[in-house]
């Protein structure tokens, strides 16, 4: 079966500034795919360039087999969703949705003022396109909208119209540019719902840019994380939380944020943090400074410690419903503070102004060279640090 | 007792302080201007409105009331009409003139990147320049025999024009300066128009397949330039009606080219007509508060996005 | 994999080329009465009787052109009449229209809703409609051929307290309150806080004052008659006349020394200057 969406090494700089080097990218059919990365990353040019509304400097865009790269949006057969919904404020939500399929159906001068009228089968073509848009407003529940204007709905509202505008043409490919970002956050949290729902049962290909990691988390078949115009990493949600493939994708996926300590390679590889052992030993790489990531939930605190650890002391403890959130500083290096994921009835134990011996699975470590990038680790059998 | 009496009276202090200091600046802040409202504009207003009943003249002895008789006369005088017909033929000129070809320089320029700036400048400057010292530049353009104007039409095999003697050629021509002058003005009011449409809206059109030239025109556009267009419509029609300055230095209102401004002038300030040319002025009111409240009702309407 | 770049498509450059042809034509016209105008400034008297459309002049005759204009009339005093009316118009009018726009915006005073309506109603009133009631009360009083005639209509600008009022209103009042707790006096509030804040909105405001002043008309030719008075406009018209044509190498001469200033500012101050038309025209 042939691809949705193929990238293939997509650049693209204004003036000077590069914002896109050689991207490469596929999707399958059917796939919901996120488009993450801290603002800035190109990921807005890169859907952009997706649609043709920009030109790739150099580079291929396929879409169902097809080069695209010299055919216009329209003839590209996508629907895109804007970030503030570009609702042609003059028209009613009808006139909205109807603009495409008037557009695709209707020569220029059917489409003219006081012209149009010359058309005989303007009005039987009209006809067939408001049915259309009657189901396409049945299925998103917005039929008692669709004579209003776009400055008489609420944001929700709008979101929903700028999707039906983007279904009506039953576009192989769906792009959005960060749709839910305008509203606010109770309403971003069901519209989500919504789109996941939306997407089942389509069938279509989404392409979805966001700077949200939960959103990309929650909604997503795979993410592709964009960094500094490269291609950072893509795979499924889980992919990108259990094996980031560096510490800019580390840090960006999952909240609270990734612990960050600095720790060493020694000569033989093992990794340690200051004079301690951690029970993780790299497969390759030099002798020198490295990052060790641990999530928040795999960190475990000791109160009595028999064995050497590294030992932080509890400066605050926030209250996140289920989970407590434990800050820490390292007693070693006091600028590196420590967050501490604990189920709410195991936090009784622990006091603030304490001390306590960090431990964690070292399999459960991420382990970053110099460069960021994520190093192949295995882990020795006798375990330092790790709970009993 | 003592605290239940004494409650209000605290209560009473803090409440009131700043309605009274406010109350103090707000008054004494506006005096100035109330007091220049009512000398320079109300007053005057209201002497106008009487005047315009009498038949006051510098000089005259006494006054008569003549109720609606002068502005009988002004509707029945062969030259007043004439310079209603003017100047209403000058604003039908102008305004369609000045509205479109505007928006069309506006869209052209708009799109430029490097030569926006030489266009911008090259446009606008007529709006700078002291229309009475351009008027007798344009006086010399078009001369019959000195002028290039008729240079190139003659030159062109065309037979000489008498642009500013011919009475029938006479408002065309004024309205060719007036148009010349205010142009560049409407450039720019259409030009900041266009940089304030949302370029998403563009986009959207775009991938809905609306992106050739005259679809982006219909779909975004002109409807998102709606306030501007009836802004720079209204503004140019008033300057239209006001037009003054060609006349005095071009023609001096002679026969074809008589303006409402230029007739009433003439009554009031070289006949000394006064109670005559203040119905005159009355009339002229009339049409701005016509436009104003066409205006007005116009922006109403437009509220709604 | 080869790279694919992407040519100007023939249809672009087919529209840019239209663009500009249409762009040149009209500058052509909008600009020709200047080049004809400084052209003509420098060309010998008899050089403009023969005509032609040579537009390089023969022989070089500014000098004696612009001499003869300086010599004709008091140019300069008609420029320096210009600046008096212009600035002493710009400067009560602002005195006048920030404090009243000022309370209009944000303080609360009785009358305020009627004066308000005021100040709208008279944005409708061109200067042509009192002019004769003044006119008579000058008249009256004896100030015609003065300054103050010429400046008086214009001393009230409703539409600065218009334009300033809603510049102000956008103005926070946590600030406002923050200094009346601090025990600013509204006066200083309005001077020190409020004013430095709406500078653009003032310059926006002088500009337009300034170029509106420099180049009426209509107002001083009812109120002035001696000729030491007349401001640029006024000059150029009492100019033109005595030239009744026979030397338009003088006159054009006249008619760029005229025009000069605020084409000069406009060339200097382009940005600023097209941002003040803006805004005062669009708010």
């Amino acid at each position: 079966m042939e691809h949705s969406l193929e990238l293939e090494r997509i650049s693209k700089a204004f003036g000077k500034t590069g914002v896109l080097s050689d991207i490469d990218l596929a999707v399958e059919p059917g796939e919901f795919l996120s488009l993450v990365g801290p603002s800035g990353c190109g990921k807005s040019t890169l859907l952009r360039i997706i649609s043709g509304l920009e030109r790739q400097d150099s580079g291929q865009v396929r879409i169902a087999g097809r080069p695209v790269d010299v055919l216009s949006p329209r003839a590209r057969n996508i629907a895109m969703v804007f970030q503030n919904y570009a609702l042609y404020p003059h028209m009613s939500a009808a006139e909205n949705i109807a603009l495409p399929l008037m557009v695709d159906r209707l020569s220029l001068l059917e489409r003219l003022p006081l012209i149009r009228h010359l058309s005989p089968r303007r009005k039987r073509i009209e006809a067939a396109i408001s049915g259309e848009i009657g189901k396409v407003a049945e299925a998103l529940q917005i039929e008692p909208l669709l004579a209003r204007k776009p400055g008489q709905l609420s944001g929700g509202q709008r979101q929903r119209v700028a999707l039906a505008r983007a279904m009506v043409r039953q576009p192989s490919l769906f792009l959005m540019d960060e749709p839910l970002s305008n509203l606010d956050a109770q309403l971003r949290v069901h519209m989500r719902d919504e789109l996941t729902d939306l997407h089942r049962r389509l069938g279509a290909t989404f392409i979805y840019v966001t700077h949200d990691q939960i959103e990309a988390m929650t909604m997503s078949t795979r993410i592709a994380m964009l960094d500094g115009g490269r291609l950072a990493q893509i795979g499924s949600p889980a992919d990108l939380y259990e094996r980031p493939a560096s510490l800019t994708v580390a840090r960006f996926i999952g909240s609270p944020a990734i612990n960050i300590l600095p720790a060493r390679l020694d000569p033989q590889g093992h990794v340690m943090l200051g004079a301690l052992p951690t029970g993780l030993v790299a497969s390759e790489g030099l002798a020198g400074p490295v990052s060790l990531g641990l999530r928040p939930e795999h960190i475990r605190l000791h109160a009595a410690c028999e064995r050497a650890m590294p030992m932080a002391t509890l400066r605050r403890s926030e209250h996140h419903g289920a989970d407590r959130l434990l800050h820490l500083d390292l007693t070693e290096n006091r600028q590196t503070g420590l967050i501490v994921r604990v189920p709410q009835d195991e936090t009784g134990q622990f006091q603030p102004g304490e001390t306590y011996g960090i431990g964690f699975a070292p399999e459960k470590a991420h382990l970053f060279g110099p460069s960021g990038l994520r190093m192949a680790t295995r882990t020795l059998p006798a375990r330092i640090g790790a709970a009993a | 007792m003592t605290t239940l009496a004494l409650a209000p009276a605290i209560d009473r202090v803090p409440r009131r302080a700043r309605p009274v200091r406010e109350l103090l600046a707000g008054t004494l802040f506006v005096v100035p201007a109330t007091m220049l409202l009512l000398a320079i504009i109300l007053a005057p207003l209201l002497c106008l409105l009487i005047l315009s009943v009498t038949d006051y003249e510098i000089g005259a002895m006494q006054i008569r009331w003549l109720g609606l008789a002068n502005f009988e006369k002004a509707l029945s005088d062969p030259v007043f009409r004439r310079a209603m017909g003017n100047t209403l033929l000058y604003v039908a000129l102008v305004l369609p003139g000045g509205v479109f070809i505007g928006l069309l320089v506006a869209l052209l320029v708009h799109g430029r990147t490097r030569s926006r700036a030489f266009y911008e400048v090259a446009y606008f400057l007529p709006v700078t320049a002291t229309l009475i010292a351009m008027a007798a530049v344009w006086q010399f353009l078009l001369h019959p025999k000195l002028g290039p104007v008729n240079g190139l039409l003659k030159a062109a095999g065309f037979p000489e024009m008498a642009f500013i003697s011919e009475p029938s050629l006479l408002i065309p021509t004024l309205a060719a300066i007036g148009l010349w002058n205010l142009i560049g003005f409407n450039m720019i009011l259409f030009l900041a128009g266009l940089t304030a449409i949302p370029r998403d809206l563009y986009d959207a059109a775009e991938i809905d397949g609306a992106g050739g030239p005259i679809d982006r025109f219909l779909t975004v556009t002109w409807p998102q330039l709606a306030p501007t267009t009836m802004f720079v419509a209204v503004t140019t029609s008033i300057t239209a009606f006001k037009v003054f300055d060609t006349v005095a230095v071009l023609t001096r209102g002679r026969d074809g080219s008589e303006v409402l401004l230029y007739a009433i002038y003439l009554e009031g300030f070289q006949y000394f007509k006064i109670g005559y040319s203040a119905a005159l002025t009355v009339i002229f009111l009339a049409f701005m508060l016509a436009f104003s409240v066409f205006q007005a009702f116009q922006l109403d309407r437009k509220v709604h996005y | 994999m080869k790279a694919v770049r992407f040519p100007l498509p023939a249809g672009r450059l087919l529209r840019f080329a239209g663009a500009h042809a249409v762009l040149l034509v009209g500058a052509a016209f909008m600009l020709l009465p200047f080049l004809w105008m400084l052209l003509t400034a420098i060309r010998a008297p008899d050089e403009i009787l023969t005509g032609g459309l040579n537009p390089i002049p023969r022989s070089f005759h500014a000098v004696e052109n612009f001499s003869a204009a300086m010599q004709q009339a008091p140019l300069l005093r008609f420029m320096v009449n210009g600046v008096i009316i212009c600035s002493g118009i710009l400067i009560i009018q602002l005195l006048v229209a920030i404090p009243a726009a000022y309370a209009l915006a944000k303080l609360r005073f009785p009358g305020r809703g009627l004066l308000f309506a005021a100040v709208i109603g008279g944005l409708c009133i061109p200067i042509q409609v009192p002019a004769l009631p003044i006119y008579l009360a000058l008249a009256e009083f004896g100030l015609l051929d003065s300054y103050f005639a010429m400046m008086v209509p214009f001393f009230l600008s409703v539409f600065a307290i218009f334009l300033f009022r809603q510049t102000f209103r956008g103005f926070p009042d946590e600030i406002l309150q923050a200094a009346r707790v601090d025990g600013l006096g509204e006066f200083e509030i309005l001077w020190r806080i409020v004013v430095p804040s709406a500078l653009p909105a003032i310059a926006a405001f002088s500009i337009f004052s300034i170029v509106a002043h420099w180049n009426d008309l209509y107002w001083p030719m009812i109120v002035i008659q001696r000729m030491d008075y007349a401001p640029p406009p006024l000059g150029m018209l009492f100019f033109a006349n005595s030239e009744t044509g026979a030397s338009y190498g003088v006159l054009m001469a006249g008619a760029t020394i005229i025009t000069a200033p605020l084409v000069i500012v406009f060339l200097l101050a382009r940005r600023r200057f097209v941002q003040g038309i803006t805004m005062t025209g669009i708010k």
